[in-house]
């Protein structure tokens, strides 16, 4: 199947209506927020040059965000921070959730080892399938499930305690 | 496969309310087609005696930069000069001050924009392009703001158009140097926020030698 290709006109559009949440799928791997800046940037910068090779499958949100996600991942193998100290603190919780049960989550999430934490962050902030985060991080679709699979294992009882309440 | 992902709704709930999204974050679409439209440096290979056909481009902050030989440009990696460096063009704006240079190296002609205007930020600039004849013309375009785009010509070019990414467009015309007999430069200052994404070349008839598309992915 011949690509479909991206054009300047969609990108602009994804740029502007997904900046926020590309930065924060950046910032949850480079837990700097001008390194993922410059992530998103970079990501982008690529995909302009690349846009004739964009086949239309799936949504363009996530192909934007394995971009985003591979130039994160090169920025924070630049540096060697700790996990998200700046991103935005939780403001605005639902009926269901507290700030107090946003914030365990939060530290719980900080705990888990770095491969958990970013199998979680491009499974859910990028909406990346198991097969393009295998790609990513170069390891195995099963590598990826186990990993999601101790993450959640590791959160549970916080979850059950937010959903619970 | 997305299909095979049984994705758990809670927890992506509970990270998504845990690592809110900032939604004031907003992006600089126009420094994007700057960025996408500037060259990478080519890199030098040992033994590679084939001619990069690919335009170079720094650009740094001033501080940043090691005076080499009394140039910034120089240094390990960059392209060995063949001839001297030449002072083609010069303007001052108010506080606005800017250099265009040029000289012949290894990897074709180098043209090179030294803005010192201290706010927001002094830039520089290189581009070397060893193909400048075969193609009409070389560019190098700043991100920063204001934005320039600049490069050398073939001699029979008189003039140079760039289309912006705000529907405008920008002309200028060619700067001779009695030290470059095979070559032309020119340099346009853009609005801020704009890039340029066509280039074009004309000659004194006003016929088109020369086109770039910057946007397009080099070989």
């Amino acid at each position: 199947m011949m690509p479909r290709g991206a054009s300047l006109t969609e990108l602009q559009a994804l740029y502007e209506r997904e900046y926020p949440r590309l930065l924060r799928l950046a910032w949850s791997i480079t837990a700097d927020r001008a390194a993922a800046q410059d992530a998103v940037q970079d990501a982008f910068v690529s995909l302009i040059r690349h846009r004739k090779s964009y086949r239309g499958e799936g949504n363009i949100f996530s192909w934007a965000g394995r971009s985003v996600a591979r130039e994160a991942l090169r920025q924070r193998s630049r540096a060697s921070k700790e996990l998200g100290g700046e991103m935005p603190e939780p403001a605005d919780p639902s009926s269901q959730t507290d700030l107090e049960q946003l914030s365990a989550i939060r530290n719980e999430t900080r705990r888990l080892p770095e491969r958990q934490r970013h199998v979680l962050f491009l499974r859910y902030f990028g909406d990346l399938a198991y097969d393009e985060i295998a790609d990513i991080l170069g390891v195995s679709v099963g590598t990826v499930s186990s990993t999601i699979h101790d993450a959640q294992a590791a959160l549970k009882p916080r979850l059950e305690e937010v959903h619970t309440r | 496969m997305k299909a095979q992902i049984a994705a758990d709704a809670r927890l992506g709930r509970a990270l998504d309310q845990a690592f809110p999204v900032d939604s004031s974050a907003a992006g600089n679409w126009a420094d994007v087609l700057s960025a996408a439209s500037a060259v990478k440096r080519p890199r030098r290979r040992l033994g590679t005696a084939v001619a990069l056909a690919t335009a170079a481009v720094l650009i740094l902050g001033l501080p940043a930069l090691a005076a080499i030989n009394g140039w910034w440009f120089f240094g390990p990696g960059t392209p060995t000069a063949t001839g001297p460096v030449v002072q083609v063009a010069s303007a001052t704006e108010g506080s606005d001050v800017w250099v265009l240079n040029a000289y012949s190296s290894d990897h074709g002609i180098c043209t090179v924009l030294t803005r010192t205007t201290p706010s927001p930020a002094p830039i520089a600039a290189e581009g070397c392009d060893p193909d400048v004849h075969a193609r009409g013309l070389s560019y190098v375009q700043t991100g920063a703001s204001p934005p320039f785009v600049f490069g050398a010509v073939s001699p029979n070019v008189t003039r140079v158009t760039a289309s912006l990414t705000n529907g405008q467009t920008v002309s200028v015309e060619t700067i001779h140097s009695d030290s470059f007999d095979q070559y032309l430069f020119y340099v346009a200052k853009l609005p801020s926020g704009t890039s340029a994404t066509v280039l074009n070349a004309f000659d004194e008839s006003g016929r088109q030698v020369a086109q770039i598309h910057t946007l397009e992915q080099r070989p």
